[in-house]
């Protein structure tokens, strides 16, 4: 996607770990927080926020830290392709196991949003489906319930606009939800 | 002497003996036939010396002089000087005196008396001493005309030669008579005091003579200036001369300064008496060389406005334009009125004085003294903005770079001339660059690569130099002409280790040097790296040297080519990567509340870690540092920039630069 974004490989976990020990997060979350229009900044610090999810546990701090909420924030804020859809990327990683917290804060009812707003943006609407069936795939069924008619406005939009690989993925998120339904 | 004769001078000493014991003693007694005695006693045997001491020269012309006949005269002479006392404190026959005082001056200084060289002296200078008591005393019995014939016989006699430390002893009986009014109207005899003065500075230490003379009249430049106003040229030569060399081996102190400050008025009109003496004479080259030396002098601790001296003085600059000795005293005093007496350069440039400075720059290529007080001038000039773009044209250039062409091995030269380079390259580059042709421009540089080259150890030479590299390499187009301008600069950094000031200039000048990517490369080679880090490990604490340092570091990384050079000159150091971001984390640490310095490490950092090995260590040793620098500094946008970005490469496992393909080699 972007220049210095790491591919989850989970390498060098302990320089990570190190780097979080020292206050990573709270620096970035503090920055982006003070200067929230500031594309290039809020660019890099997602980046790096990308780049620190990819660790599971830290993942869970990101969350404890409310970092979802500054990327809930920024997401319909920003005029930035790129930046939008990473924050999406962000929010993926962080519902592996947060996905509770996510649904409750209202993450996926922005991405849905999002998506329907953005039905072109294939890179966008894919993203958008892999956040969707990781919060469902991580919570009850009484909390899938709730968000159905979420679910849908924003797997439709994916289904309709775009190729194979996306309606994949938005049929996937179908199928969780139906999961949870029948 | 016979024993007839011997019985009369016995019975005569006694005598006169008794009259003078008499007196002394009951003062009833009458004087009138008792001086012409003594006179015609002393006249014989002088009544100081002559007989007092019996080995010397002058006992041998009383060789024949029994032992009591020398003990008797001596008698004599004691009381006769005991009564002389007497009438002085009485005022009493100081005619007499004053008379026979000079008497004694002309007769030593015309060498017909005999004596050893220390007696004649001594005798004079008392004479002289005796004199000024009476004068100070205000007595108005002194013959101005007798005194000028006595000065001026002493003037020119050996025995004025023979007189070494106790030339001083003079100064106060010429001051005595220099203060004296009544005796200056006399203009022959204010000539020779003067002559006889500006002697005593030329011949002895000046300085101490100086001292001295302020010692005897705190108020001596008032006097001699005072008696400037005068229609007489040797008078005005001789104060003049005498002004120079109080100036040229005092300058302003506590004793000058005090004499011409303390009051407004006279110092008025000691200026309007100079500006009449150099009206009048101003086709007069002798009197105008040596009138505006002593300006030179004068102006150092002149207060008040000079604005019609120096309009005269210009005026006979350019009247005299082949005269070197004018021009260059002239150059003089236009650079102490403008250091001292707060005249702004509008007024200079007003006045015309640039044209004329060119004018005799180019005149006299070959005087050092011109071209560099010529170059200083300019300086001054050109220090304001608004001003120097009124008269900076492609002259102004020619006639600096000629100096140093000229003068490649005088280091003032080069000094005045790369000051003044300095300042006129200061510049925006694009009105430098309108003004000057492009020849010009090289002109500069080689010029400065030259002085730099010749003047190493200089270490204004250097700092101004690079300085002035500097400015001209905010020039797109002359940058490619500065190739050699690393060299020269390295050069300075390595000969002057110690000069803080210096070291961050020249690093700030490789910062905007090597913003070439074929620049950087080669800066890296002669070993740019190890002395910008050698700077930053001297000098720890200081902010500025600090913060221009990482931000050159962060330049010479900034191509891929020079970033791969300088992680391979990393490896091959002692300490290698560690020892450079222990170097950025001790700079962060020392300087936590500068957020240059915090972001410009941080920037050093990301370069750094673009070999992916590299990670490790800079989280290690410098991650606290990074987080604790964005904590500081949050409001701080560039800084939190720097700080994300360094995060998001920390964090990722991907060095994307340096294992991206290279574009530059794929072009190339």
């Amino acid at each position: 996607m972007t220049d210095g974004i790491a591919s989850h490989g989970g390498y060098t976990s302990s320089t990570i770990e190190k780097l979080v020990e020292q206050g990573t997060v709270d620096a970035i979350l503090k920055a982006i927080r003070t200067h929230k229009q500031d594309v290039v900044l809020e660019r890099s610090a997602c980046a790096a926020l990308w780049n620190l999810s990819a660790n599971y546990y830290i993942a869970d701090q990101l969350v404890e830290y409310n970092a979802h909420h500054e990327l809930v924030d920024m997401m319909p804020r920003v005029a930035c392709k790129d930046l939008r859809n990473m924050t999406i990327a962000v929010l993926q990683n962080l519902a592996l196991g947060n996905s509770k917290v996510l649904i409750e804060y209202g993450v996926l009812k922005v991405v849905t949003l999002e998506m329907a707003k953005n039905p072109l943006n294939a890179e966008l609407q894919l993203l958008g489906c892999g956040l969707v069936a990781n919060l469902c795939a991580n919570s009850g069924r009484e909390t899938v319930r709730g968000i159905v008619d979420q679910v849908r406005i924003g797997a439709v939009a994916a289904i309709k606009n775009h190729p194979t690989t996306i309606q994949q993925y938005g049929n996937m998120a179908i199928d969780k939800i139906a999961k949870f339904l029948h | 002497m016979g024993d007839q004769s011997n019985s009369i001078w016995n019975s005569a000493c006694d005598d006169l003996s008794y009259d003078i014991d008499t007196f002394m003693t009951t003062s009833t007694s009458s004087l009138d036939h008792l001086i012409p005695e003594i006179q015609a006693f002393g006249s014989t045997f002088h009544p100081r010396f002559g007989v007092r001491n019996k080995d010397s020269s002058l006992v041998n012309v009383s060789e024949s002089m029994s032992e009591t006949q020398f003990n008797k005269t001596n008698a004599i002479l004691h009381k006769s000087e005991s009564m002389s006392s007497h009438f002085n404190r009485n005022g009493c026959r100081v005619e007499d005196r004053v008379k026979r005082i000079l008497n004694t001056i002309t007769k030593y200084a015309n060498g017909t008396s005999k004596g050893t060289n220390q007696e004649l002296t001594s005798c004079v200078l008392q004479s002289f001493y005796d004199i000024a008591s009476i004068i100070e005393q205000g007595s108005t019995v002194c013959d101005p005309d007798i005194l000028t014939m006595c000065i001026r016989r002493f003037n020119g006699s050996k025995l004025f030669l023979l007189l070494t430390s106790e030339k001083k002893m003079l100064l106060f009986p010429l001051i005595a008579i220099l203060r004296s009014s009544k005796l200056l109207s006399n203009t022959d005899l204010l000539e020779q005091v003067l002559v006889l003065l500006r002697q005593l500075v030329q011949l002895h230490d000046a300085k101490q003579v100086t001292e001295r003379m302020f010692e005897i009249c705190p108020d001596v430049i008032i006097v001699l200036v005072s008696r400037i106003n005068m229609h007489r040229k040797q008078v005005q030569l001789a104060v003049y001369a005498v002004l120079n060399y109080i100036y040229r081996s005092f300058g302003p102190g506590p004793h000058t300064e005090p004499a011409l400050q303390r009051n407004q008025s006279i110092n008025e009109s000691i200026m309007s008496g100079i500006g009449d003496s150099l009206n009048a004479s101003i086709d007069d080259i002798d009197l105008m060389s040596v009138a505006i030396g002593a300006m030179e002098g004068l102006v150092n601790i002149m207060q008040e406005k000079m604005t019609d001296i120096v309009i005269t003085i210009l005026d006979c600059m350019k009247r005299h334009s082949h005269h070197e000795i004018i021009q260059h005293k002239a150059l003089g005093v236009f650079l102490r009125v403008i250091y001292n007496n707060g005249f702004t350069a509008e007024v200079f440039v007003s006045l015309g004085m640039v044209p004329t400075i060119y004018k005799t720059m180019q005149l006299h290529q070959q005087n050092e003294g011109i071209q560099m007080k010529g170059c200083g001038l300019l300086k001054h000039l050109a220090i304001d903005e608004d001003i120097r773009r009124t008269f900076m044209t492609q002259e102004t250039v020619q006639v600096i770079v000629q100096a140093m062409r000229s003068f490649n091995t005088s280091c003032e030269v080069q000094r005045s001339a790369i000051a003044t380079l300095w300042v006129l390259t200061s510049d925006t580059i694009q009105f430098f660059a309108h003004i000057v042709c492009k020849e010009s421009l090289d002109d500069i540089h080689v010029s400065v690569f030259r002085a730099m080259e010749t003047n190493l150890q200089d270490e204004f030479v250097q700092k101004h130099g690079i300085s002035v590299l500097k400015h001209l390499a905010r020039n797109k187009e002359l940058k490619s002409a500065l190739i050699s301008a690393p060299y020269h600069i390295l050069n300075a950094m390595n000969a002057h280790q110690f000069n803080v000031l210096l070291q961050s200039q020249a690093i700030q000048a490789l910062n905007i040097v090597s913003t070439r990517a074929s620049f950087k490369y080669k800066l890296l080679e002669q070993g740019a790296y190890q002395y910008v880090v050698g700077a930053m490990i001297q000098f720890p604490q200081e902010e500025l040297l600090q913060i221009r340092g990482c931000f050159a570091l962060r330049s010479f990384m900034h191509s891929r080519k020079s970033l791969r050079t300088t992680l391979d000159i990393l490896e091959q150091e002692p300490e290698g990567l560690s020892g450079v971001v222990k170097l950025l984390n001790a700079t962060m640490e020392n300087h936590r509340k500068i957020k240059w310095v915090q972001q410009g490490a941080i920037c050093v950092l990301d370069q750094l870690i673009r070999r992916h090995s590299n990670i490790l260590t800079v989280v290690d040793i410098a991650g606290f540092s990074i987080i604790e620098a964005m904590s500081t500094h949050i409001d701080d946008i560039g800084l939190q920039r720097a700080g994300c970005n360094l995060l998001m490469n920390l964090t990722s496992n991907v060095s994307t630069f340096l294992e991206a393909p290279d574009q530059e080699a794929i072009a190339a």
